[in-house]
């Protein structure tokens, strides 16, 4: 009766949870068929507690998964009660998780590849940049957040190449938006692809600068989202497309989370915002 | 195990079994049949279509709550033409193996409700068409039409004339006496009714001082409605001489044991697909196995059974 995506539902042991800042943990799990399975950019859903309170799983992107250990790693904010009761489990204990999601960022031969993340949006980026630098890629980070507290795992991907960090306060790095010192970089370099993931502010920006010089970037995108299996249709976001209204909603988690930057559409045309975004006439 | 007779009538249909899966929540089908052998189900509702597609609300359309989710998709759907161009074929091996297929109708207008209807009914690939009046989220549609009596039997008796299939109606709970709507629906030539849609309701994010949804108010649905649910069910079931699919929080075998005891001849499972990809085979495992604790052979013994001393 099963198929194989019942698979990617799984009980995975915790081996660590710890705080990274003040409201920021990381989580070791042991979960070898998702490890093996997973790509960089993917996510996985985690219900934080047995049965159905909370109502739903958690999404959060794959910061690491290391195949041979068998093990997935991942940070996340504590926000409300979900994220507040993962951080209060224990390593020993198992957590139900589902997963690997959504397409995960897609490679064809690039040699130089830019990462560039912000806040929380540099976690699924680690993934990406052991990956690259696995196949001997080069890879160019720029890391951007409130405070140097929240440059989240920045030493991790110094190991990897050359680093670029921007603070708001200027407690770490330069104080600056991130988009500052990736134009800076692309004055004189031309990487084959940018991947960046972060505040929906920050992705729109870095598209303007990419797009403007013809480089081809993919964004991992974020949404409140419900399932995570593409059924409920709560986690879409507006891509372009040839239709009536000159975009289509696409489903973060089954059809993303990456899509291509000149795709998306950052911002909806101002009367489909409105009640509802009910354009039909009514008859 | 003894073995239980999971068969049931509902009206002009016979399923395999009691078990439902229920619009909206689960797409075409294509997403969870990766998961497990759609056949084992009685039967699927699919997505609601429309005249034309819809792009549907802009996002954030979710927001979870106690027990709960909140919801304000916007019947984003690819129109009536692709949905039997390109999905419903892909749904009929499912017939041939005893699991119906079940079309779900939505619109802004008696002559949306009818265009659909006529059209799925004319492909010949459901066994029967849900008409939905009673989404909230449709601004001038949908609840617009479920929510008033003489409406409701106005659009039921023109989609009925030109229905070729069983007719399901699906009820809004967001009315004062949802039996006078199940009554009013009845006498518009409704074969079977579905109860219930989501309750209206809203989440606010204090510390913005927002609305989460973009739409602001969404529909309720998840463990929370239940006892909202069962209440209608048995209420609708002791005035109206209609099968019913009893549809509201069901997450286990026992949920759906309830609505069977409270009237209903099926049960519809929402918003559990979109928490456990396995909800609905495990929820038909679990039913059997309680059947079997109460020592009945056949699944239709419960129907209604509710013991008031």
């Amino acid at each position: 009766m099963l198929r194989e995506d019942a698979g990617k539902i799984q009980m995975a042991t915790i081996v660590e949870n710890k705080p990274l800042a003040s409201d920021v943990y990381h989580i070791t799990l042991q979960a070898p068929r998702l490890a093996a399975a997973a790509k960089p950019g993917q996510f996985v859903m985690v219900r934080v507690a047995p049965g159905f309170a909370p109502t739903l799983r958690r999404p959060f992107s794959l910061h690491r998964f290391d195949r041979e250990a068998g093990r997935i790693e991942l940070i996340y904010q504590v926000l409300g009660k979900g994220t507040a009761l993962l951080a209060g489990r224990k390593p020993g204990e198992e957590l139900e998780l589902l997963g690997p999601l959504g397409n995960g960022f897609w490679f064809s031969g690039e040699s130089r590849v830019a990462l560039v993340g912000g806040g929380m949006g540099i976690t699924p980026l680690l993934a990406a940049a052991e990956h690259l630098a696995g196949e001997g890629k080069e890879v160019v980070t720029f890391l951007g957040a409130r405070t140097g507290d929240y440059l989240l795992a920045a030493e991790k991907f110094a190991h990897l190449g050359p680093l670029y960090l921007t603070t708001d306060d200027g407690s770490r790095g330069e104080k600056a938006l991130v988009t500052k010192p990736l134009a800076e970089y692309l004055e004189n370099n031309r990487p084959d692809l940018v991947l960046a993931c972060g505040p929906l502010p920050m992705l729109r920006a870095v598209a303007e600068v990419v797009n403007s010089r013809g480089i081809p970037a993919q964004v991992s995108l974020e949404q409140r989202m419900g399932c995570g299996l593409g059924v409920c249709l709560g986690c879409a976001f507006p891509i372009r497309a040839e239709t009536p209204e000159g975009y289509t909603y696409k489903r973060v988690c089954h059809d993303g989370p990456v899509f291509w930057a000149h795709e998306v559409l950052f911002a909806l045309p101002a009367e489909t915002t409105k009640q509802g975004g009910c354009s039909d006439e009514q008859s | 195990m003894n073995k239980v007779n999971l068969q049931v009538q509902l009206g002009p249909l016979k399923l395999k079994n009691p078990i439902l899966t229920m619009s909206g929540t689960f797409g075409f089908g294509r997403e969870l049949a990766k998961f497990y052998d759609l056949s084992v189900l009685g039967g699927i509702v699919v997505k609601p279509v429309t005249p034309k597609p819809r792009p549907g609300n802009p996002p954030p359309r979710i927001a979870e709550t106690a027990g709960g989710i909140l919801n304000a998709i916007g019947i984003q759907n690819p129109g009536v033409d692709a949905a039997i161009a390109e999905e419903l074929p892909a749904l009929q091996y499912l017939r041939r193996q005893g699991t119906l297929v079940v079309g779900s109708v939505s619109g802004h207008s008696f002559a949306d409700y009818t265009f659909v209807t006529k059209k799925l009914s004319d492909s010949g690939l459901v066994d029967a068409i849900e008409l939905n009046i009673s989404c909230p989220n449709l601004k001038g549609g949908g609840l617009a039409f479920g929510t008033d009596p003489d409406t409701v039997k106005e659009v039921v008796s023109r989609v009925r004339a030109v229905c070729g299939v069983p007719l399901i109606v699906k009820l809004s709970p967001n009315v004062t006496d949802i039996t006078k709507i199940a009554l009013s629906a009845a006498a518009g030539g409704a074969d079977i009714l579905s109860l219930i849609n989501t309750l209206t309701g809203m989440a606010i994010d204090a510390r913005t001082r927002r609305p989460i949804l973009k739409n602001i108010t969404g529909g309720l649905s998840g463990p929370a409605v239940k006892p909202v649910a069962l209440r209608m069910v048995y209420e609708v079931a002791r005035k109206v001489d209609l099968p019913l699919i009893g549809i509201g929080g069901i997450i286990s075998g026992t949920d759906a044991a309830e609505f069977l005891l409270a009237g209903a001849s099926a049960v519809g499972v929402g918003t559990a697909n979109l928490l456990d990809p396995l909800a609905a085979p495990r929820i038909l495992a679990e039913l059997e196995e309680y059947l079997v604790q109460q020592q009945v052979e056949s699944v239709e013994e419960i129907v209604g059974g509710l013991i008031i001393d």
